[in-house]
C-alpha cells in the first residue's frame, strides 16, 4: 500500500465516521433527553428519571392514537402485501402489452411526495362524499406504499430461476404445488422485508397521515406534531424515543428471522 | 419404453423452429439429439417433456398419445442444463419432492430417496444443501432426482455442459452406465459431437429444425448423408465433383461410383487418405503447405490446385517423412468416400 492510498483510507474513515456521526447524533440527543427530570427540552438533561415516560402513558389521547396508528399499519401492510405481491407476479413473469407502462404506473407513487398523495386522496374522496377518516388514511398509505412492495419483490423475483418451476411441473407437481413448495419460500424473505418497510412507514408517516386522517382519530405521528406545536415538554422526546425502539425491534426480528443481507435486493 | 415422434412442427412467431421431425426410440435405447445451437434439438426435448406443444404432429411414449398432455402427467424424468434444483430444499428433499408433490409419506420418500442416492453413489450428502454441492455433485442429484420416480423416459438437456472437461468426460460414461444398469429409455441433446459419440446408442444429427440422419455413431461418421452430417461430426474433406452415369473423378487416377448425377459433394475423413512419395506421370496430388503435429498422428494440409486444400492425418510413424514444400501423391480407398448431394439440393 503506498502513502497516497494510505491517505486516502485515513481521509476516507474520517469522512465515514463524521456521516455515521450525523446520522446518529440526532437520535441519540433525541433519547437522552427523554430521560430528563426538568419541565423542559434541553440538552444535556439534567437529572435521570422515567417521569416523561410514566406521564406519557397516563396520556388517553397518545395512547389512542398509537392504537390507531398500529391499526393502520397493520391493515396497510395487509394491502400492500396483497397487491404488492400479485402485481409483482404479473409485472414480471406475466406477459402482456403495455407491461411497461403498468409498472412505471405502479411504480410512480414513490415518486411523488407523501402531501400530493394525501391531497389528492382527499379531494377525491370528498367528491364521493367520502371524508378524512382511518379508512382513507390506509387507502391512501397502501397507494403510498405499495412501490416498496413491488419493487422489492420484483427484484426477487426477477432474479428467480424459471426453470425450477418447470422442473417442479416436470416432477408431477401442479401449478398451485409449484407456487406454494418452490416459487413462494424463495420469494418470502422479500415479502417479509417488504412488510416490515411497509409497517415502519404507515405507522410513522405524517405527511399522507396529515391530510387524510379524521381529526377525531388521529395517527401518532400527526398528534406527536400537534404536541410539538403546543407543548413543549419532554414528553415529545419520550414518544420519539419509544418509536425509535419500535423500529429497531421489528429491524431485529427481521434479522433474526431472514437475515438483513437477504433484503439487499 | 418406446417413444415414437411423427411430424412434430413448432413455430416460434415467424420461425419455423421444428419441421416435420420423426423419431422412434427402442425401450432401454440411449438417443443422442446432436446439433449446433439454434437448430431446434432443445424444442424438440422440450415438446417430448411437454414444456412446448407442438404446432402440428403427434407424441407417444409407450402405447400413449401424449401430445397434449401436461408436463407433470407425462411421467417424464427432465435434467436441465443449469440442473434446476432446488436452493432451498436439501439433497434428500430435492430427491424426493416428485414423492412429496404425489403424497407419498415422509418415512417412505425419505427411504426412496437414499436408494436412489446410492444408486448415483451420494448418500452421504443427503443432508446438504444445493449450494454446497460441486457441479458434478448437482448433476447426479439431478438425476437422481429425475430417476426416484422411476419416469418412462429419461430426457438431459445439454447436462454436461457446466462440468469441465475431464469430468465431463468421467460422467459421461457413468451416465452411459448408470442408464444401462437401470434400463430406462434415454434422450439427450448435445452440440458436442464426442459427447454424442460417446455415450449414444444412436445419434440424431439435426439442422435447422430437420433431422439430417440417424444412426449408431459409426454410421454417422462414416456414411454421413449429407454434407452437414459430415462436416459437424469430426473433419471432413468436402470435395465438389460433377457426377456423371453412376460414376465420378476424386482425382485423377482415382473414380468412384456415385448414385447421383450432377454436382455432388465427396465427403473423405482425413485419416482416410493416404500419402505417398509421387510417381511419374499425372496422379492425385499436390504441395504440402501446413503440417501439424496432434498427438499420435500428423496432420497435413495439402494444395491440389483446388479452391481449398485436402487435408490429411496420418500415423506419426511413416507420416513424419514429409515436410512443408514437399511434392506428395495422394491415394483413396472407394470405399472410405461418400458422395452427398451439396446442401441446396439436400434440403
Amino acid at each position: 500500500m503506498g502513502a497516497v492510498d494510505w491517505v486516502g483510507a485515513v481521509v476516507l474513515g474520517c469522512v465515514a465516521c463524521f456521516t455515521l456521526l450525523l446520522l446518529i447524533m440526532p437520535s441519540v440527543i433525541v433519547v437522552a433527553i427523554s430521560f430528563t427530570e426538568k419541565e423542559y427540552i434541553g440538552f444535556p438533561p439534567e437529572g435521570f428519571s422515567f417521569r416523561w415516560f410514566v406521564e406519557l402513558l397516563g396520556r388517553d389521547q397518545i395512547i389512542e392514537s398509537a392504537v390507531t396508528s398500529l391499526r393502520i399499519a397493520s391493515f396497510t401492510t395487509v394491502f400492500a402485501l396483497l397487491l404488492g405481491v400479485s402485481a409483482a407476479f404479473a409485472l414480471v413473469r406475466g406477459r402482456f402489452p403495455g407491461r411497461m407502462a403498468v409498472t412505471a404506473f405502479v411504480v410512480a407513487p414513490q415518486m411523488l411526495p407523501g402531501m400530493v398523495i394525501g391531497i389528492a386522496i382527499l379531494f377525491f374522496g370528498a367528491y364521493f362524499a367520502f371524508y378524512q377518516s382511518d379508512a382513507m388514511v390506509i387507502i391512501a398509505m397502501t397507494v403510498f406504499c405499495l412501490p416498496f412492495a413491488v419493487r422489492l419483490v420484483m427484484a426477487r423475483l426477477a432474479v428467480l430461476d424459471p426453470t425450477l418451476d418447470e422442473a417442479s411441473v416436470g416432477l408431477g407437481a401442479t401449478k398451485s404445488q409449484t407456487f406454494l413448495r418452490i416459487t413462494m419460500p424463495q420469494v418470502m424473505p422479500a415479502v417479509i422485508g417488504a412488510g416490515a418497510f411497509v409497517f415502519i412507514e404507515a405507522f410513522d408517516n405524517i405527511t399522507v397521515a396529515l391530510f387524510t386522517s379524521s381529526p377525531r382519530g388521529r395517527p401518532l405521528s400527526v398528534e406527536l406534531y400537534n404536541l410539538v406545536q403546543f407543548d413543549s415538554s419532554p414528553i415529545v422526546a419520550a414518544l420519539s424515543s419509544l418509536e425509535i425502539l419500535f423500529a429497531l425491534l421489528i429491524m431485529i426480528v427481521l434479522a433474526r428471522s431472514i437475515g438483513l443481507d437477504r433484503l439487499r435486493t | 419404453m418406446h417413444v415414437q415422434i411423427d411430424g412434430i412442427d413448432k413455430w416460434f412467431g415467424a420461425n419455423h423452429v421444428l419441421r416435420r421431425c420423426d423419431l422412434s426410440v427402442e425401450q432401454g435405447e440411449l438417443i443422442t439429439l446432436l446439433g449446433p445451437s439454434g437448430c431446434g434439438k432443445t424444442t424438440l426435448l422440450r415438446c417430448l417433456a411437454g414444456f412446448e406443444l407442438p404446432d402440428g404432429g403427434s407424441v407417444s411414449i409407450g402405447e400413449d398419445n401424449v401430445t397434449h398432455l401436461a408436463p407433470n402427467h407425462r411421467n417424464v424424468g427432465f435434467v436441465f442444463q443449469s440442473y434446476a434444483l432446488f436452493p432451498h430444499l436439501t439433497v434428500v428433499e430435492n430427491v424426493g419432492y416428485g414423492l412429496a408433490v404425489r403424497r407419498v409419506s415422509k418415512a417412505k420418500r425419505v427411504r426412496r430417496a437414499m436408494e436412489t442416492l446410492e444408486l448415483v453413489g451420494l448418500q452421504q450428502f443427503g443432508d446438504r444443501y444445493p449450494a454446497r454441492l460441486s457441479g458434478g455433485q448437482q448433476q447426479r442429484v439431478a438425476l437422481a432426482r429425475a430417476l426416484v420416480l422411476q419416469p418412462k423416459v429419461l430426457l438431459l438437456d445439454e447436462a454436461f455442459n457446466a462440468l469441465d472437461a475431464k469430468l465431463r468426460v468421467a460422467m459421461q460414461v457413468e451416465l452411459r452406465k448408470l442408464v444401462k444398469k437401470v434400463g430406462i429409455t434415454t434422450i439427450c441433446v448435445t452440440h458436442d459431437q464426442t459427447e454424442a459419440l460417446t455415450i449414444s446408442d444412436r445419434i440424431a444429427v439435426m439442422f435447422e429444425g430437420r433431422i439430417d440422419q440417424m444412426g449408431t455413431p459409426s454410421e454417422v461418421y462414416e456414411r454421413p448423408c449429407t454434407a452437414f452430417v459430415a462436416d459437424f461430426l469430426g473433419t471432413a474433406n468436402l470435395l465438389r465433383r460433377r457426377s456423371e452415369g453412376g460414376s465420378l473423378e476424386v482425382g485423377p487416377g482415382i473414380r468412384i461410383s456415385s448414385t447421383f448425377d450432377g454436382g455432388v459433394i465427396v465427403v473423405v475423413r482425413p485419416e482416410d487418405v493416404m500419402l505417398s512419395q509421387p510417381i511419374e506421370g499425372d496422379g492425385w496430388g499436390g504441395r504440402i503447405t501446413f503440417s501439424r503435429l496432434v498427438g499420435p498422428s500428423i496432420e497435413f494440409e495439402i494444395d491440389t490446385g483446388e479452391d481449398r486444400p485436402v487435408r490429411v492425418l496420418s500415423p506419426r510413424r511413416g507420416g513424419d517423412r514429409y515436410s512443408v514444400g514437399d511434392r506428395v501423391a495422394l491415394a483413396l480407398s472407394s470405399r472410405d468416400a461418400c458422395v452427398v448431394l451439396p446442401h441446396q439440393e439436400a434440403s
